[in-house]
């Protein structure tokens, strides 16, 4: 089976972020950029997949030449090629979900898994879009029921289920896991809890740097990337104040209603 | 001056080499993917576990140790730079060095690494026979097997070629047995294999030997100060029958092989100690950044900043020097040709950098060690608990002065090399020495003038040069053959080097990072330039007047009195250095980490 698998570049999550003094942005200067999280647990059930069925597992990113190197990372971890989307526009999660279906229709995939959000504006959009406008089936927050310190996650079996035509996913939803199976082709996001994705090893970083890359533009998808969605303005959260203590239940009542005008 | 580095010291009568050096401003993409997947590992895998490594814990029958250590093998670390024929990546040292220094956070976990990928198996790689490359690498790079160096002996410790553990021939004409104590074996409990060191008929030989043989016994394990989740134990055999096809290298050949492992054991203590000394400014800076005390972080305090700076700018040092070399060993290994002599040549290579190898594993142990102390009194009582992590980084760093050789053994081995060199013509010494006592008589002396924007700190250099060329050219006429019981003289002259190799390589690093972007990452580079040459040259100073007082007699002490302040008046400059901590430190404040 094919299985495409999409990464973005993200700011570390670790890292110290400031936003620009004129709000256009955030400073990148002496920022790292990585594989957004959530992304590298949708390559590593990928690779399960590929191993336990067989196939390919092809990577998509969209975004600067930077993202050449996420791309790597994830060739580096076992994937078998990846694509790059070129464009130096900041990109809406509509644009993305649009040049994926540009992209699923000429590698026509058995299966798209991608992160549930990228860390970096935590949007939470891109996979829905897309599964709505190639009218698959979709299913969000994949997790699964085994715990991560599991023997089969030690023996790296998959989370998601295909058999036949079909996989069947557990979803992370408020409360608790829902099972759903879906029809393939189909689209499902990665959550936090369905599997611990393994390191790239030293030869696989260096095989890497040979397996096929393809370079395209949104142009020659004919993808137009207006954003729908643009930002206004930056904005570092307000510093938190400090806590104060009050010395009695009337009091409390009395700062909540007057000062912090909560009741 | 001439610009052209030669190794065993060359550094000191040639140029500060501006564009010159490799460092970490040159690594490739698949060397800082290296970097980032070991750093991965150590921050996911290893560092919540250092604590109870300590403990030594098991995982069924199998030491959590281990089966860390395997999991490193699997990603390929432990083969980094083994040979491509024997599954190994064949990379460069400065590939291997890079992956020593991220090693970082888990000292007992890296000493573990270090004794079994470095000196338990690179005797194999380097002088292993085809046969026994074929059988024993490919199983040691992914730590199926797990290896051990024992050399040490209970009355061979500095003295390590005068191990009394014997191999004797017996008479089926297949098969040596061998007798006798190693000690302070790291990884003693858990490896499979060791290299052993015997004497046979008096010529000292390494070995390979299985320690499932029978006659093996291992020691109970030593309860020690620091890296307690390492290893370490006695080994006795009694005894043990090893075939032939065990023998490393000839008859005779132990002191080349334990030499030259232990000028990479050193090269890789040094940038172990490096990626400590990152991770533990990290830990401090953060911590200084969120503890208040009267109302503010503690890290605005002009105290605490000038602490902090210490700790960056000497960092900054042992980057800068430990990258050097492994760059220069790369460059020369690169020039050598694949043919039949080549195992020998790149062995010869080593030992020819033998004194800077020595000087990166001193500045390492050390500068992680004063490092460690500023860093645990920056917490304060928190310093003081296992839970801030300096507290157990500070007892591991202790053995870093300790293995490898000694600091003392290692700064008389800087001491030895760059007399040899000198007297036997290793590098134009003479001719140095020539012009500066022309100009001595000329008054031609002053302070050179240089460009750019580290035109004072290359001045620096230059004049630190002539000071320390003179002091050791006096030492060594004025005490002649008697120099072999002057250790005290020849520890002064060895901290002279150092702090030359300092300012050298940290000036020619600062001029790869002072055209970014980032000004006040650039003022920093410049300030860090600054600093190193302010402490290198009081050293130097304090060192020479010492030096020359003890070894010149009364009769010509006036001349050369008058000589030595000439040459110390051109290393003489104002620099505000109360004004150039700050710098430093608020720049890695503002930045929150380590950024060079
Ligand atoms: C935890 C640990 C792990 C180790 N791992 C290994 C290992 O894996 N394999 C192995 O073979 N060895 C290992 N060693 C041994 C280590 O290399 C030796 O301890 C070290 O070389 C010093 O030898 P020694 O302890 O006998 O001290 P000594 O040689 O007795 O030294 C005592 C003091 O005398 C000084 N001294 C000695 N000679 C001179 C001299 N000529 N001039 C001036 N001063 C001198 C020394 O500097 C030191 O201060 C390990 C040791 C420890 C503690």
């Amino acid at each position: 089976m094919k299985i495409l698998v999409t990464v973005k570049r993200v700011e570390d999550p670790e890292a110290k972020i400031k936003v620009k003094p004129d709000g256009t942005g955030i400073v990148t200067e002496g920022i790292n950029y990585k594989v957004n999280p959530f992304d590298e647990i949708a390559v590593e059930e990928g690779l399960r997949l590929r191993d336990a069925h067989g196939g390919e597992v092809v990577i998509v990113s969209c975004g600067s030449e930077a993202s050449t190197t996420e791309v790597r990372s994830a060739l580096a971890m076992g994937a078998d090629r990846g694509i790059l989307v070129k464009t130096d526009q900041t990109l809406d999660p509509d644009a993305v979900a649009r040049i994926l279906v540009k992209l699923v229709e000429q590698e026509s995939p058995d299966l798209v898994i991608m992160g549930k959000q990228a860390v970096d504006d935590d949007q939470n959009q891109a996979g829905q879009r897309f599964a709505q406008y190639m009218g698959w089936g979709q299913a969000t927050q994949a997790s699964k029921r085994a715990n991560l310190e599991s023997e089969d996650e030690k023996a790296r079996k998959p989370g998601l289920v295909i058999s036949g035509e079909t996989v069947e996913v557990t979803r992370e939803v408020d409360g608790g896991l829902e099972d759903v199976r879906l029809k393939l082709p189909a689209l499902v996001s990665a959550d936090l809890r369905l599997n611990l994705p393994r390191y790239a090893s030293l030869p696989g970083i260096m095989k890497a740097k040979k397996k096929p890359f393809q370079n395209l533009t949104p142009e020659e998808l004919g993808v137009d990337i207006t954003p729908k969605i643009t930002a206004k303005r930056f904005l570092s959260p307000p510093m938190r104040q400090a806590g104060e203590m009050v010395p009695d239940v009337p009091t409390l009542i009395k700062k909540l209603a007057e000062e912090a005008k909560a009741i | 001056m001439i610009d052209d580095v030669l190794p065993g010291g060359g550094f000191l009568v040639a140029n500060v080499p501006i564009g010159k050096i490799f460092s970490r401003e040159h690594f490739s993409d698949t060397q800082k993917e290296f970097a980032d997947v070991t750093t991965k590992f150590m921050q996911n895998e290893v560092i919540p576990k250092a604590e109870a490594l300590e403990d030594k814990p098991l995982e069924g029958d199998l030491p959590v140790m281990v089966s860390l250590l395997r999991e490193v093998g699997e990603l390929g670390l432990l083969s980094v730079d083994l040979p491509e024929e024997h599954d190994g990546l064949g990379q460069d040292k400065s590939t291997a060095s890079i992956i020593a220094e991220h090693l970082f956070g888990c000292p007992s976990f890296a000493t573990t690494v270090g004794a079994h990928a470095g000196i338990g198996t690179l005797p194999i790689s380097f002088f292993g026979t085809e046969e026994q490359k074929a059988r024993w690498l490919p199983k040691l790079g992914t730590a199926e097997l797990v290896s051990c160096y024992a050399l040490t002996e209970p009355g061979a410790g500095s003295d390590a070629l005068s191990g009394r553990t014997t191999a004797i021939a017996k008479e089926d004409g297949k098969h040596f047995l061998i007798s006798g104590e190693k000690q302070f074996i790291t990884n003693g409990a858990w490896a499979d294999i060791a290299i052993v060191f015997a004497q046979v008929e008096g010529k000292y030989t390494a070995f390979i030997v299985e320690l499932d043989s029978k006659g093996v016994s291992r020691g109970l394990e030593e309860k020690k100060m620091g890296i307690k989740g390492s290893s370490t134990t006695s080994l006795v055999f009694d005894e043990v029958e090893v075939p032939v096809e065990n023998m490393l290298g000839k008859p005779g050949m132990a002191p080349q092989i334990a030499l030259n492992i232990l000028n990479l054991g050193r090269l890789k203590l040094g940038f172990g100690a490096l990626g400590n000394c990152k991770y533990a400014i990290d830990l401090s800076l953060e911590y200084a950044s969120t503890r208040k005390q009267f109302g503010q972080p503690i890290a605005y305090f002009d105290l605490q900043k000038g602490r902090l700076a210490d700790m960056i700018a000497n960092t900054f040092a042992l980057d800068a020097l430990a990258y050097r070399l492994s760059g220069d060993i790369d460059a020369a290994l690169a020039n050598l040709e694949k043919d039949d002599s080549y195992a020998k040549r790149t062995i010869d290579t080593f030992r020819a950098y033998a004194l800077e190898c020595a000087i990166v594993k001193v500045v390492g142990a050390e500068t992680l060690q004063k490092l460690l102390n500023d860093g645990i009194r920056l917490h304060g009582g928190y310093g003081f608990l296992n839970e801030y992590k300096l507290e157990m980084l500070a007892r591991d760093n202790v053995i870093d002065s300790i293995y490898e050789g000694t600091n003392d053994i290692n700064r008389l081995t800087i001491f030895d090399g760059l007399a040899r060199n000198i007297l036997g013509g290793g590098f134009p010494f003479r001719q140095f020495m020539e012009t500066i006592d022309a100009d001595l008589r000329n008054g031609r002396i002053c302070r050179l003038s240089a460009e750019g924007p580290l035109a004072a700190p290359i001045a620096d250099c230059m004049a630190a040069k002539r000071v320390v060329a003179y002091t050791v050219n006096q030492a060594l006429i004025q005490c002649g053959k008697g120099i072999k019981t002057e250790q005290q003289v020849m520890e002064l002259v060895a901290d002279m080097l150092i702090a030359v190799s300092k300012m050298d390589s940290t000036v020619a690093r600062a001029q790869e990072i002072i055209g970014g972007k980032d000004a006040q990452r650039n003022s920093a580079a410049m300030a860090i330039a600054d600093y190193v040459c302010r402490r290198g040259a009081q050293t130097i100073t304090t060192n020479a007047l010492d030096v020359l007082d003890s070894v010149v007699p009364q009769g010509q002490r006036k001349i050369n009195q008058a000589n030595l302040a000439t040459l110390i008046g051109c290393l003489d400059r104002t620099v505000d250095i109360v004004r150039v901590r700050r710098i430093i430190a608020d720049a890695a404040i503002e930045a929150g980490a380590y950024q060079f």
